[in-house]
């Protein structure tokens, strides 16, 4: 089982404890459980998390609506133990060292809105309280009333918003002989804008009548199926290996595969930032999603289409056609930013991000179209995609200034790098948006409609991206040039949080960085950039960065290593690695970082094994470092299962003969696109 | 029932010591003892004590010593000195204040010589910085649990310098909303407690969250180290201070 368990314990810290319980959240897509089992503090979380139920707290945020926990017991004889997460059956284990409670518990993956424990002990120390309220350190604003009903059958426990309703029916079943007993508890969940209690209390019926064993077993097949489509072996370096599949586990558990989902900045693991969707989801998270399991992301961008029509209002309050996606969002679709927050000097101070941060349009339109290349799935992009695509294109058409020499700007933006707010022609923002225009303008083009077309391509090709072509450098935005050149390492040590070690001004005044953002285009557009640009734009660039945001570290590693210089990448990969493992944040008892842990896969899929969807084909491209000895990567493209297996001498790829694969030797440094030969390679 | 020993002497902070001993006596149900270790001069603690209807206990000696070996007394909970200083200048921090404080082992609330706060007002919010370390929380909660057992309202203050400046801090707002969340969970026992984050010097820090937060105490764990280098915030919230500054011994437990 050697790089699929995650042990806590049996000595825990105390103080750490939420951190380490938070890491053995049991998402499903649908719903999570959160939290101990047999810790009954005022700190410690536990609840049921659903996703996309929301409700407004008093201050007017809307937040996620914690719903009623199932897991507690009570523990008479609390000896010691330790916590197993199987990554690779989805299971949480809590097993006593000698004698004592073992508890087995999950969020069924073959039964979205179901979940069950078992928990084993001597007879008289175990008891089992109902549902219960919710608790957490977050706040529970979002949660305006709560119930709960007993009957012999089973219990009911809701809690309710503004806005939505989640219902938790518990039956449980408890044997004893010879001075054991086993207590089997089903839980079936379920949420709506209304009641949904009877589809919780059929549900309940269903998942009882087949009984714990049967749906384990079940559970255990679907991870099985999931597994086979997502793993990522390392050989050589078991820590890396561990913390990559605890990062995938959280991914895989992250989305629903049907409808739609709101994937939150910290999925469905905590109550963290609100349970907002940033541009996480759609640049970090959904990459992941879309080579191994497309039909969830396919639900991250539904979550986004049906919010269409609330970005064409968001655009046309600005007086500009087409749709604005918001920089956070809840369950409208509107702009759910908050306005100001309460800064490190105890003044209020304005958020600008939702007035400002403009990539959040053109990250989203990369999200669907990114979607489209791994999957080919060519009626989203003939339908909901292309108007996503192209609507969101428009937009940004209009939002762009003409000067008199015919350039086209985008002014008063926030890039990925928020610690320098309003600036113009942001390189991050404006590359972007220029791929972003073609790329409509192709779907244009395929459709007939030339002269919309056209209208896209002369305004991506005036587009300015502050790029230097005699110093192979693109400016991070106009005027970065003229500020303090002050280099990070001679304020701290990396990582550190510069804007709260500077202050904002003093950051801003600099060319300090939070997080990649030149070199986050250089991630995302990789071929597309002009040659020889990213070896500028490193020396540009890393030496200012902070890496002050968790998703820094790991994009940083993947374009180092696609620069040729893997291992220069590793401490940063580590650091990304274990962001939740070792409570980097000290905030991970509040949920974990999915972002983070989708920049862990790109840094292996994007950056060490140089995998990417292209137009020709598959592209496959590595620079292995040389810590690992080996790197077998699944994932699936174009509808088909493929491994691809890299060591330092060789790449093989099985894929069906129908996959057009092309292989670049190792070595190869800021080049042009890679060339043939296509087709199965070994 | 928990002795709070006030340590009245001849100056003009006398009336203060005593009326803020007094104050944090009502607090906690206490005893108050006020003790004065004469001295050669005026007599002005016996007219300061008999004003306030509080009986004065006088011994002879080195006065450091002598207050710290009362403080030894196992039911002494609380000792209050005064910082002593010029009322109109600034206001360094007395040696003797300083000495007892370092010697004791008992929280030594040390009242400045004129503070904005009335002395005989009663002890309603304290101000508590923490560190977030085990050695320097767990005493100051174990006296602030006291405290707060008595209905004061505490607010945590924490404040990221180049020495604790957090590695990550994603977006404004709501990063302050979980660290101080976890912090609070993490160092404050679970105590339902407001936790203040600030950037910068810790002494201005503290010394604004006490201002904005109108406090009445500021409480400060401290390792009772005074060599060249140590106790910078104690000695510099001690001297800006004008409200009493709380200075738990961090080994007390």
């Amino acid at each position: 089982m050697s790089g699929w368990v995650l042990e806590i314990g049996p000595d825990i810290e105390p103080r750490l404890r939420r951190a380490q319980v938070s890491l053995c959240a049991l998402a499903n897509g649908t719903f999570a459980v959160v939290g101990d089992v047999d810790v009954d503090d005022d700190v410690t979380a536990r609840a049921t998390l659903v996703a996309g139920a929301y409700g407004c707290g008093p201050d007017g945020l809307v937040r996620p609506l914690p719903g009623p926990a199932w897991t507690a017991l009570g523990v008479d004889d609390e000896g010691p133990h330790r916590w197993l997460l199987d990554l690779r059956s989805g299971t949480l284990t809590r097993e006593p060292l000698g004698e004592g409670l073992r508890v087995v518990r999950f969020a069924s993956l073959a039964r979205p809105d179901v979940g069950a424990l078992r928990a084993e002990a001597a007879t008289g120390t175990v008891w089992a309280p109902p549902v219960t309220w919710p608790r957490s350190p977050a706040p529970l604003a979002a949660m305006h009333w709560w119930s709960r009903e007993r009957s012999d059958e089973h219990d009911v426990a809701e809690t309710g918003s503004d806005r939505a309703t989640i219902v938790v029916a518990v039956r449980q079943r408890e044997q004893a002989a010879d001075g054991h007993s086993r207590l089997d508890r089903v839980a079936a969940v379920t949420a709506g804008p209304t009641t949904p209690r009877t589809a919780a209390e059929r549900a309940l019926d269903e998942a009882s009548e087949a009984g714990f064993d049967a749906l384990l077993d079940e559970h255990r097949s679907a991870w099985d199926e999931r597994w086979r489509h997502a793993d990522i072996e390392i050989d050589g370096d078991p820590d890396a290996q561990l913390a990559v599949r605890f990062a995938l586990f959280h991914l895989l558990s992250s989305a629903a595969t049907t409808g739609e989902a709101a994937v939150g900045a910290r999925g469905l693991t905590g109550l963290a930032y609100a349970g907002h969707v940033f541009w996480d989801t759609d640049v970090y998270v959904l990459p992941m999603l879309a080579a191994t399991l497309p039909d969830a992301a396919r639900a991250v961008l539904e979550y986004r289409i049906r919010r269409l029509p609330a970005a064409r209002v968001a655009a046309a309050a600005r007086g500009l056609p087409g749709a604005r996606f918001p920089w956070e969002s809840a369950d409208s679709g509107d702009d759910a930013t908050p306005r100001s927050a309460y800064d490190l000097d105890g003044k209020l101070m304005a958020i600008h991000t939702g007035e400002l941060a403009e990539h959040i349009t053109s990250d989203v339109a990369w999200a669907a179209l990114h979607y489209a290349d791994w999957t080919g799935d060519e009626a989203f992009l003939a339908g909901p995609g292309r108007s996503l695509v192209i609507e969101t294109a428009r937009y940004l058409q209009a939002r762009i200034r003409t000067d008199e020499e015919g350039r086209g700007h985008l002014d008063g933006v926030i890039g990925p790098d928020e610690y320098h707010v309003g600036v113009d022609d942001n390189a991050y923002t404006n590359g972007l948006a220029r791929w972003h225009l073609r790329r409509a303008a192709a779907l244009l083009h395929r459709d007939g409609d030339r002269d919309g077309a056209r209208e896209l391509e002369r305004a991506a090709d005036a587009l300015v991206d502050g790029y230097d072509p005699g110093s192979h450098r693109h400016e991070q935005f106009a005027g970065a040039w003229a500020l303090d050149p002050v280099r990070i390492a001679d304020i701290a040590e990396v990582p550190v949080a510069a804007d709260v070690l500077l202050g904002p001004e003093r950051a801003a005044a600099s060319r300090v960085l939070k997080q990649a953002d030149v070199l986050m285009l250089h991630h995302l557009l990789d071929d597309e950039m002009p040659a020889g640009s990213l070896l500028g734009d490193l020396e540009s660039e890393l030496p200012h960065i902070s890496h002050g945001s968790s998703l820094s570290p790991a994009i940083c590693a993947s374009v180092l290593a696609r620069a040729g210089r893997p291992d220069e990448g590793m401490p940063l990969f580590d650091l990304a690695a274990r962001m939740d493992l070792d409570d980097l944040t000290q905030r991970s008892a509040l949920g974990l970082h999915l972002a983070t842990m989708g920049g862990l896969w790109q840094a292996i899929v994007f950056g060490y094994a140089g995998i990417r969807p292209t137009p020709a084909g598959l592209r496959v491209d590595p620079h292995l470092p040389s810590r690992w000895a080996a790197l077998r990567i699944r994932l699936r493209y174009r509808g088909a299962p493929v491994t691809v297996e890299i060591d330092h001498g060789s790449v093989a790829v099985d894929a069906p003969a129908e996959i057009p694969v092309l292989v670049a030797g190792a070595g190869a440094l800021d080049r042009p696109p890679v060339p043939p030969p296509v087709g199965r390679s070994t | 029932m928990t002795v709070i020993l006030a340590a009245v002497d001849d100056s003009d902070v006398a009336p203060s010591v005593l009326a803020t001993a007094g104050a944090l006596t009502e607090l906690l149900h206490g005893r108050l003892r006020a003790l004065h270790v004469r001295e050669p001069g005026t007599p002005f603690a016996r007219a300061t004590t008999a004003e306030a209807g509080v009986a004065l206990e006088e011994v002879d000696g080195e006065p450091v010593d002598a207050l710290v070996d009362a403080v030894s007394d196992p039911e002494v909970g609380f000792v209050v000195v005064g910082a002593r200083g010029s009322p109109e200048g600034p206001r360094p921090c007395g040696h003797v204040a300083l000495a007892v404080a370092q010697g004791a082992d008992k929280p030594v609330l040390v009242v400045p010589p004129n503070g904005a706060r009335e002395p005989t007002a009663p002890i309603r919010r304290v101000v508590v910085p923490l560190e977030g370390t085990p050695e320097s929380s767990g005493a100051v909660t174990e006296a602030l649990r006291l405290l707060s057992d008595a209905g004061v309202a505490l607010t945590v203050v924490h404040v990221f310098d180049a020495d604790t400046v957090p590695r990550f801090w994603d977006r404004s707002g709501y990063a302050e909303e979980s660290f101080a969340a976890e912090f609070a969970a993490r160092w404050c026992e679970g105590a339902d407690v407001p936790v203040r984050l600030r950037r910068g010097p810790a002494s201005t820090a503290v010394l604004d969250v006490a201002d904005a937060e109108e406090a009445d105490v500021i409480a400060l764990g401290w390792s009772q180290d005074l060599s060249p280098g140590r106790a910078r915030v104690v000695h510099a919230v001690l001297d800006r201070a004008c409200i009493p500054v709380l200075l738990v011994p961090v080994h007390t437990t």
